[in-house]
C-alpha cells in the first residue's frame, strides 16, 4: 500500500498534506514515524497513574502531530481531551481516551500496511 | 597610374557591364555629384534629384565618405558600410574617362556569415560603431549596462562560465554614506572585477548593485578560482575615503553549455547567488553544490561552517524531526528537547545560535519560560524567536508576542512558510546586527573625531601658557575616574553614561580662557602683583564668554557643560573661589569634578615654580583642605580611587624626602592658623601656578584671598 492509499483509507486529505509537507517521500516517512512517537503511550500511562499534568502535555504533543500529520480522525478527540486535560481535570476522560485509543489504533493499523 | 584609370566612355562602358556582373553597384560619380550629392538627370520615386548617399539610406554625406577622398588623392580605396544588419564592401576606384575625372563605386553586399563568424561580426560592428559603444555603456562604471544584456546577451547560446554577483548591504551604504560613497564603492567593486578576468570576458551592470559576469570558454575549476579571487579581492580592498565601508560581493556561479541560453544560467546563478547571500561574502557554484552534496552523503551530520545554525526546542521527537527534516538542507540544525536543555543550548552557543525554534508545552521549563529567561538575559536582543505550537487561542498568541518572539507558527504548519519566515527573520537579524557595527563603528569615529578637536583646542591653550600637554589628557583621565567614583558612591547627582562622557570630554577646555590673557602676565616668571591676579582670574569669565558666543552651538550639551566648567572650575565649596563665590551644590557638579582633578595634577606635576609633589602628598594636600574646601563626597570618591589614580600617574614623580615634607606641612599649617581669615576668597591652585615659589618645595595651596602672600 502506498502511502496515499493509506490515507485514502483512513478517510484522511492526503493532498493536503501534501502540499504542507514537499513530497510523498517526506510525507510517508513522518507518517511511518508515528508508529514509534511515544505520545500515545505517555498519555495511557499518565491517564492510568492519574498524573493530570503529564497526561495533558502527552495528548497535547499527540494533538500537534495529529495536525501536522493531517489524521484528521484522531485530531478532534485529542483535542478535546487535552482541554479536558489542561483545566486539571480527568473528570468523563473515559469516553473520550476511548475515542482517542480506537482512532490511534486505526491509524496504526492502517501505517503499517504501507509498504 | 595614368595607364590603369585612364579610359574612354567605351571602355568605362565595357568595364562597368562587366564588374556589375560581380558587384551589386557599380556607379560613376563625378566631382559635382561628390560634393553636393546629388548624381545629375536621376530623380527618385518623388522627382526629387537623386542623391550619391540615397543608396544608403542616410540623410547625408557619409562621413567617411571614400570617394571624394578617392577623387581627391586619385587612387582608390576600400570601405565597409554597415546597414540594416548587413555589411557592404565598398571600393571608390579613381578613373579618368576621356580626360574627365570620375570616381567609380562598386559596392557589394558581403555575405556576413561567410565573411566572419557572427561574434567575429558583433565585436567588428562595436568597434566600428561608437553609437553603439555608448548604447551599451553604463554611463557610472564604464562596463556594459543592461541593454546590452537585452540586446546581445541574453539570447545568445554560448560555452561560457556565467556568474551573477550582487554586492553585500549596497543599499545600507547608500543610505548611511551618502550616494557618493555607493557610487564609489560600485566602481570600486568593478575595478577590481575588471582587473581580475580576461580581456574577452564580458561584466554587465544588471542593475544598482546586481553585476553579470560572463567568461566564455573557461573550465569549471578555473572558472570556480577566478570567482573566489574577485570575491577575496573585493573583501580585502579599501572604498577610497571611506574606510568604515567593508565591501563584500555574494556571487553565484554556472557553467553554461553551449546549447543553453544565457539567460537560463542566469537564472540558476542567481538562485546560488542567493544562497550565497544567506552568509554573505562568499561564492557558490554548482562545483561547491555537487562538492557538498558528496560531501554530505558521505557524512550526514557534516555542519557547513557557513550554515546559520538553528536551535528546535520541542519534547516530541516527531515534531524536532519534522523541522530538521524541512530546514536541514539550508541550516545547520541543533536540536533541544526541554525548556532547560534549550537554556544549556543558549550558554553554550549564545549568539552561535541565529534562531531558535520554540514549542510551548513542555516538562519543566515550557516556552513561556524559555522567553523569560531570555529576555532577562538579553538574549532576545540578539536571537530571535519563532514559537510554533499548535495553542491556536489569541491569548497565548498574543502572550508569546508580548514576551518577544518574531513570530508565531501554527500547526499544522506548512513547510515553505516555515522556511520563508525562519529566512526572513535570520536575514532581517544579521542585517540589523551588521548594521549596529557600522553605526557603532560610525559613533565611534565622531566621536574620536570630536575629542580631537577638542584636544587640538585645549593643546593650543597649554602651548601657549607654557605648560605640557600632558594636563589636558591628565584631568580628562582623572575627571573620568572620579565621575565614575562618583555615580557609584551616590546617585544624587543623576550623572548618565553620556553625561559623564560630556563632561569629561569638556574637561579639556576648562582654561580655554587664557587664550586672552595678555602673554606677559601667563608666562611672568615672577609672582604676579594683585593687578595681575585680578586679571589673571578674568580667565575664567573670558572662557565662558567665548562659549556663550557660540552662536548656533550655544545649545548645545557639551558647551552648557564646557560653560560650567569654565567659569566654575576655581569656584570651593566653601563659596571662598572665584569667580562667583559659588557655594556647595551651586557649583555644578561637572566644575566641581574638574575642578578638583585640575588641582591634583597641579599639584603632582613640575612646574617652573614648583617640583611636582609624590601622589602621597598631593592627596595629603587635598584632603587637608590645604587647597581649599571640596565636597566631601568628591573627596571621598578621590580616596577611594586614589590607588588607581597612582597607577595612571607613572609619569616619574620624583620621591621627595618623607621628613623633609612633614616639616613643610608642619610650617605650612602654622602659618595658614595665623593668617587664616586673610585666604579666603580665591583657588590657590590658580596663585601657586602663577607665582615663582623657586625651589622652594613648599608651596601654599590653601593660602586663598586675592593677594599673594609675601
Amino acid at each position: 500500500m502506498t502511502i496515499r492509499e493509506c490515507y485514502d483509507e483512513l478517510g484522511l486529505d492526503f493532498d493536503a498534506v501534501l502540499s504542507r509537507l514537499v513530497n510523498e517521500k517526506l510525507v510517508q516517512k513522518f507518517a511511518l514515524k508515528f508508529l514509534d512517537d511515544p505520545s500515545f503511550q505517555n498519555l495511557k500511562d499518565a491517564l492510568d497513574s492519574k498524573d493530570v499534568e503529564t497526561a495533558f502535555r502527552a495528548a497535547h504533543t499527540l494533538k500537534g502531530v495529529c495536525l501536522n500529520l493531517g489524521f484528521d480522525n484522531l485530531y478532534p478527540s485529542s483535542k478535546d481531551l487535552t482541554e479536558l486535560l489542561r483545566a486539571g481535570s480527568m473528570d468523563g476522560y473515559e469516553d473520550l481516551f476511548a475515542e482517542v485509543e480506537k482512532e490511534y489504533n486505526r491509524t496504526c493499523e492502517a501505517l503499517r500496511k504501507v509498504a | 597610374m595614368n595607364q590603369s584609370t585612364a579610359m574612354t566612355q567605351q571602355e568605362s562602358e565595357v568595364m562597368i557591364r562587366e564588374l556589375s556582373k560581380v558587384f551589386d553597384v557599380v556607379r560613376l560619380l563625378d566631382e559635382e555629384t561628390l560634393e553636393t550629392g546629388n548624381i545629375k538627370d536621376v530623380t527618385d520615386a518623388e522627382g526629387f534629384p537623386c542623391k550619391c548617399y540615397s543608396f544608403w539610406k542616410k540623410g547625408d554625406n557619409c562621413k567617411n565618405c571614400t570617394s571624394r577622398d578617392a577623387f581627391r588623392k586619385k587612387n582608390e580605396q576600400l570601405k565597409l558600410e554597415y546597414l540594416d544588419s548587413n555589411i557592404y564592401q565598398v571600393i571608390s576606384k579613381y578613373v579618368e574617362i576621356d580626360g574627365k575625372p570620375y570616381v567609380m563605386e562598386l559596392i557589394n553586399q558581403m555575405n556576413a556569415d561567410a565573411v566572419m563568424d557572427e561574434d567575429g561580426r558583433n565585436e567588428l560592428i562595436k568597434q566600428l560603431s561608437g553609437y553603439n559603444r555608448e548604447l551599451y555603456t553604463d554611463a557610472l562604471t564604464g562596463i556594459y549596462n543592461r541593454r546590452y544584456y537585452e540586446e546581445r546577451i541574453r539570447n545568445s547560446n554560448m560555452s561560457a562560465g556565467v556568474a551573477m554577483i550582487d554586492l553585500d548591504d549596497f543599499k545600507i551604504y547608500n543610505d548611511t554614506f551618502g550616494h557618493d560613497a555607493g557610487d564609489l564603492a560600485l566602481t570600486t567593486v568593478v575595478g577590481i572585477i575588471k582587473d581580475n578576468v580576461r580581456r574577452t570576458d564580458m561584466l554587465i551592470r544588471m542593475g544598482g548593485d546586481e553585476f553579470l559576469l560572463v567568461m566564455p570558454d573557461i573550465g569549471e575549476q578555473a572558472f570556480a578560482d577566478k570567482l573566489n579571487q574577485i570575491q577575496g579581492k573585493i573583501h580585502s580592498s579599501k572604498v577610497p575615503g571611506y574606510s568604515q565601508l567593508r565591501l563584500s560581493v555574494s556571487i553565484g556561479g554556472v557553467l553554461s553549455g553551449s546549447g543553453s541560453t544565457v539567460e537560463k544560467a542566469i537564472r540558476k546563478a542567481d538562485q546560488f547567488m542567493y544562497q550565497a547571500k544567506t552568509c554573505k561574502n562568499m561564492v557558490v557554484t554548482e562545483h561547491d553544490e555537487q562538492l557538498k552534496e558528496q560531501q554530505e552523503s558521505a557524512n550526514n551530520n557534516g555542519s557547513k561552517a557557513y550554515k546559520y545554525r538553528i536551535l528546535v526546542v520541542d519534547d516530541s521527537e516527531m515534531n524536532r524531526e519534522i523541522l530538521s527534516e524541512i530546514l536541514n538542507e539550508e541550516y545547520d540544525i541543533i536540536e533541544a528537547d526541554s525548556g532547560d536543555t534549550c537554556i544549556d543550548m543558549l550558554r553554550k552557543y549564545e549568539t552561535g545560535i541565529s534562531l531558535v525554534l520554540l514549542d510551548i508545552v513542555m516538562p519543566g521549563m515550557d516556552g513561556f519560560g524559555v522567553l523569560n529567561y531570555m529576555n532577562h538575559h538579553h538574549y532576545l536582543e540578539d536571537i530571535p524567536v519563532i514559537m510554533i505550537s499548535s495553542e491556536d487561542s489569541t491569548e497565548t498568541v498574543r502572550r508569546a508576542y508580548e514576551m518577544g518572539v518574531s513570530d508565531y507558527i501554527n500547526r499544522p504548519f506548512d513547510a515553505g512558510v516555515v522556511h520563508r519566515r525562519v529566512y526572513n527573520t535570520i536575514k532581517l537579524y544579521a542585517k540589523q546586527r551588521r548594521l549596529i557595527a557600522l553605526i557603532t563603528n560610525q559613533v565611534y569615529e565622531k566621536e574620536k573625531n570630536n575629542r580631537m578637536m577638542v584636544g587640538i583646542l585645549s593643546q593650543i591653550v597649554e602651548f601657549r601658557n607654557g605648560e605640557s600637554g600632558s594636563h589636558v589628557l591628565n584631568i580628562n583621565i582623572f575627571t573620568g575616574m572620579l565621575l565614575e567614583s562618583l555615580v557609584q558612591h551616590t546617585d544624587k547627582y543623576d550623572l548618565s553614561w553620556s553625561e559623564r562622557l560630556l563632561i569629561t570630554t569638556a574637561s579639556a577646555l576648562h582654561d580655554i580662557g587664557k587664550i586672552g590673557i595678555d602673554d606677559k602676565i601667563l608666562n611672568k616668571p615672577g609672582r604676579l602683583t594683585d593687578e595681575e591676579f585680578k586679571i589673571m582670574q578674568n580667565h575664567t569669565i573670558i572662557g565662558a564668554s567665548i562659549l556663550e558666543n557660540m552662536g548656533s552651538y550655544q545649545d548645545e550639551e557639551l558647551m552648557k557643560v564646557a560653560y560650567q566648567i569654565c567659569r566654575w572650575h576655581h569656584e570651593r565649596y566653601d563659596g571662598k573661589g572665584y569667580p562667583d563665590g559659588l557655594k556647595g551644590d551651586e557649583i555644578p557638579i561637572s566644575a566641581q569634578v574638574v575642578s578638583l582633578a585640575d588641582v591634583y595634577d597641579a599639584l603632582v606635576s613640575e612646574r617652573v615654580y614648583k617640583k611636582a609633589y609624590s601622589h602621597e602628598k598631593a592627596i595629603e594636600m587635598i584632603t587637608n583642605g590645604e587647597c581649599g574646601c571640596f565636597n566631601p563626597i568628591l573627596l571621598e570618591c578621590l580616596l577611594d580611587i586614589q590607588d588607581r589614580i597612582k597607577r595612571k600617574m607613572k609619569t616619574g614623580i620624583p620621591e621627595d624626602n618623607p621628613f623633609k615634607k612633614r616639616e613643610k606641612k608642619a610650617e605650612l599649617k602654622e602659618f595658614e592658623n595665623v593668617k587664616e581669615d586673610f585666604m579666603d576668597v580665591v583657588s590657590k591652585n590658580m596663585e601657586k601656578e602663577y607665582s615663582n615659589f623657586e625651589n622652594d618645595e613648599f608651596v601654599d595651596f590653601s593660602r586663598g584671598g586675592e593677594k599673594p602672600r609675601f
